[in-house]
């Protein structure tokens, strides 16, 4: 069932087993996994069925770090940022669970393989094939080519795949409509979470809508998944027993806060003989109805060899170069280097028993670009606060300082030039690194609306927010879901390691109500 | 028989004096190396380089960037020796492979090996921005100095 709060009676005492904060990815999942059963779950998303600029509003804040766009980098309706999602999944790496001595703060208290079959069902979640994500053969059936081992041992071959892209809200509409157990409260805005006087228990919800009306919902269990940037704000507004905010004992609650730096164009290759360059390596590959890219990213011998965070690069093919007719998108000084290196490194980058000037004398070759994400170390100074703003509803705005370090910046230089090595390698081409190695992140950095690490989970309530069930440490009956609780960022988009957390915590819930009966 | 090492290689009966196969012995008589079978003529850099790449002029610029970076490098005798030493030093390739002398890329194999070789091994110099193995960027260099 679905309903909205504008449009019930205002005092409401709204009750059920368990309350959902958040109809995105996350909540929705949770909700869905408990579909039929005979908890009764309430979801309430703050925004309607659809976008409208007042709710989105409520996401306005300070960004005081790094430019970031706190507004346009999150959705507030049903199925919340789902609603713009890019759709690229793919799971994070085994390394990135390990406590890795060279990024501080790694490590999570859960190991890939505990996560890995609820991989496998979220992937069925956001249509796209469970497993596969490593699987050149598969891939590689479309068209069948010749694919050359990388040489360097510094990089591997992994993919992307593309979810249609899952609009959880749209989606799985249906099934919050039909499921007897579930209710969602549209225009629910949660504007505290009041704990019990020793603040170990949440007793219920304060609920309002933008139209006045005020609500409380009282549960036995209760559920955070409002996005990695409100998931701590909703938290540190949540003070009026515990002064510092809930779950924020040793001022952990929005530190840490991660994004996945984006840089698009970093690195230009060249190459001229399409032979020896698979489609594969830089086309959409679409197959039996599923759709993937391929990206090339560190190796884990590598990572810990030169003590790098990770990441991913793919490459897509720009344009031509021609003696008639020079590329044009990268401007004539480019495109002259572009075009000496082509024809510098022609024998070493083309086979010879087939050279295409031969046959198309106008021809140079071409040039890819690339886009690259990476993994940003966990760092205290990154971090979400509350800021002196107030939203329609009286709540302190977001106050994001996002940070990266040099250790950021060191590691994807590393893999620009695993890239270059590894196309020098195997004669493909020559690839130029468009980033200063000066110690400095280039202007153009943007993250990719990923938020991540700022309820950070944690054995100890010393290093983290919550615990391996995503419990709030020290609350019993509050737990958070969604990417906040990413102790590492891996490199990995992550809607997918979104949903399958939800599905394990879905199955903990179910348990912990199965222990109670 | 050992052609890089300094020793003479012999001169197998089915030898044919390949463009090629000059150009890797033009090469090593800059080297100083005692070869049979073909003559060194003049011109030396001309002769071996011009296997490398088909397009000196584009070679060239990027010879001179990488020795403006490297000015200590600007001597020939020396670019040639590094050359060498690359070629020597390149992993994978028998005595018995570099004397197949038949092998019409066999000098320009040579030199492929050992760069992929360097690439391979993480060896690499950054001239402006661009990534390569030092033995492509010294080839290039010895462009820009004929």
């Amino acid at each position: 069932m679905i309903e909205d709060a504008l449009e019930m009676q205002d005092n409401k005492d709204l009750s059920a087993d368990l309350a959902i904060i958040g109809a995105g990815p996350a909540g929705i999942t949770i909700a869905r996994a408990l579909a039929g059963s005979k908890i009764s779950t309430l979801v309430l998303e703050a925004g309607g069925m659809k976008y409208s600029a007042e709710a989105q509003d409520m996401y306005a804040g300070e960004s005081v770090g790094i430019d970031y766009p706190l507004t346009g980098s999150r959705l507030r309706y049903l199925g919340g940022s789902s609603n713009h999602w890019g759709g690229f999944c793919f799971p994070l790496a085994p390394i990135d669970f390990e406590v890795r001595d060279w990024v501080p703060y790694s490590g999570w208290p859960i190991r890939y393989e505990e996560l890995q079959p609820y991989y496998d069902r979220a992937s069925e979640i956001v249509e796209v094939l469970p497993g596969r994500f490593d699987d050149v053969d598969y891939w590689n059936k479309k068209y069948a080519e010749s694919i050359p081992a990388l040489a360097t041992g510094r990089m591997h071959l992994g993919f992307v795949q593309y979810s249609p892209p899952t609009h959880f809200g749209e989606r799985y509409r249906a099934d919050l409509e039909n499921a007897r157990n579930i209710r969602v409260l549209l225009n629910a805005n949660v504007v505290n979470i009041d704990v019990n006087e020793n603040g170990a228990a949440v007793k219920q919800l304060k609920v309002r809508t933008q139209s006045g009306k005020s609500h409380t919902v009282r549960a036995r269990y209760f559920v955070l998944a409002t996005g990695g940037l409100e998931n701590p704000r909703m938290l540190l507004l949540s003070n009026d027993v515990m002064k510092s905010g809930l779950g924020n004992q040793n001022d952990l609650v929005g530190r840490f806060f991660m994004e996945h730096p984006h840089l698009q164009g970093n690195a230009e290759i060249v190459a001229a003989d399409a032979r020896r360059l698979p489609r594969l390596f830089h086309e959409v590959i679409t197959f039996n109805g599923h759709s993937a890219y391929l990206a090339f990213r560190p190796s884990s011998e590598f990572l810990r060899a030169k003590k790098l965070l990770n990441a991913s690069i793919q490459i897509g093919f720009a344009e031509e170069h021609r003696r008639s007719k020079p590329a044009q998108y990268v401007g004539p000084v480019r495109a002259k280097e572009q075009a000496d290196m082509l024809q510098a490194a022609h024998n070493f980058i083309v086979d010879s028993s087939d050279d295409r000037r031969r046959r198309d004398p106008d021809y140079l070759g071409f040039w890819l670009g690339s886009g690259a994400a990476c993994e940003q170390a966990p760092n205290p100074a990154s971090r979400v606060t509350l800021s002196s703003e107030r939203d329609a509803l009286g709540l302190p705005r977001i106050r994001l300082d996002w940070k990266l370090t040099e250790q950021d910046r060191r590691s994807i230089m590393q893999h620009f030039y695993s890239l270059a090595l590894e196309f020098g390698a195997l004669g493909m081409g020559r690839v130029l690194v468009n980033m200063r190695d000066d110690g400095i992140w280039p202007d153009m950095v943007a993250g990719g609306n990923h938020h991540m690490g700022t309820t950070r989970m944690s054995d100890s309530p010393a290093n983290g927010v919550v615990d391996r069930n995503c419990r709030v440490h020290g609350i019993e009956n509050l737990y958070v879901g969604g990417s906040s609780v990413f102790p590492t960022s891996g490199i990995a988009n992550p809607t997918l390691t979104i949903v399958a957390l939800a599905l394990r915590l879905a199955e903990h819930i179910k348990g912990r109500f199965h222990e109670a009966v | 028989m050992k052609l890089y090492d300094g020793q003479t290689p012999g001169t197998p009966a089915n030898y044919r004096c390949t463009r090629r196969s000059f150009l890797l012995y033009s090469l090593l008589g800059i080297l100083g190396l005692e070869i049979g079978g073909c003559e060194q003529s003049g011109g030396v850099q001309d002769a071996w380089l011009d296997d490398v790449s088909p397009y000196p002029e584009e070679a060239a610029n990027i010879g001179r960037e990488y020795l403006a970076i490297h000015p200590e490098e600007r001597n020939h005798e020396f670019l040639v020796r590094k050359v060498k030493d690359a070629l020597l030093v390149s992993p994978g390739r028998e005595s018995s492979e570099i004397n197949a002398v038949n092998k019409v890329d066999y000098t320009f194999a040579g030199l492929e090996h050992a760069i992929r070789s360097e690439y391979a091994r993480g060896d690499m110099v950054n001239i402006h921005s661009w990534i390569i193995s030092p033995t492509e960027a010294r080839l290039y260099a010895l462009f820009s100095l004929r």
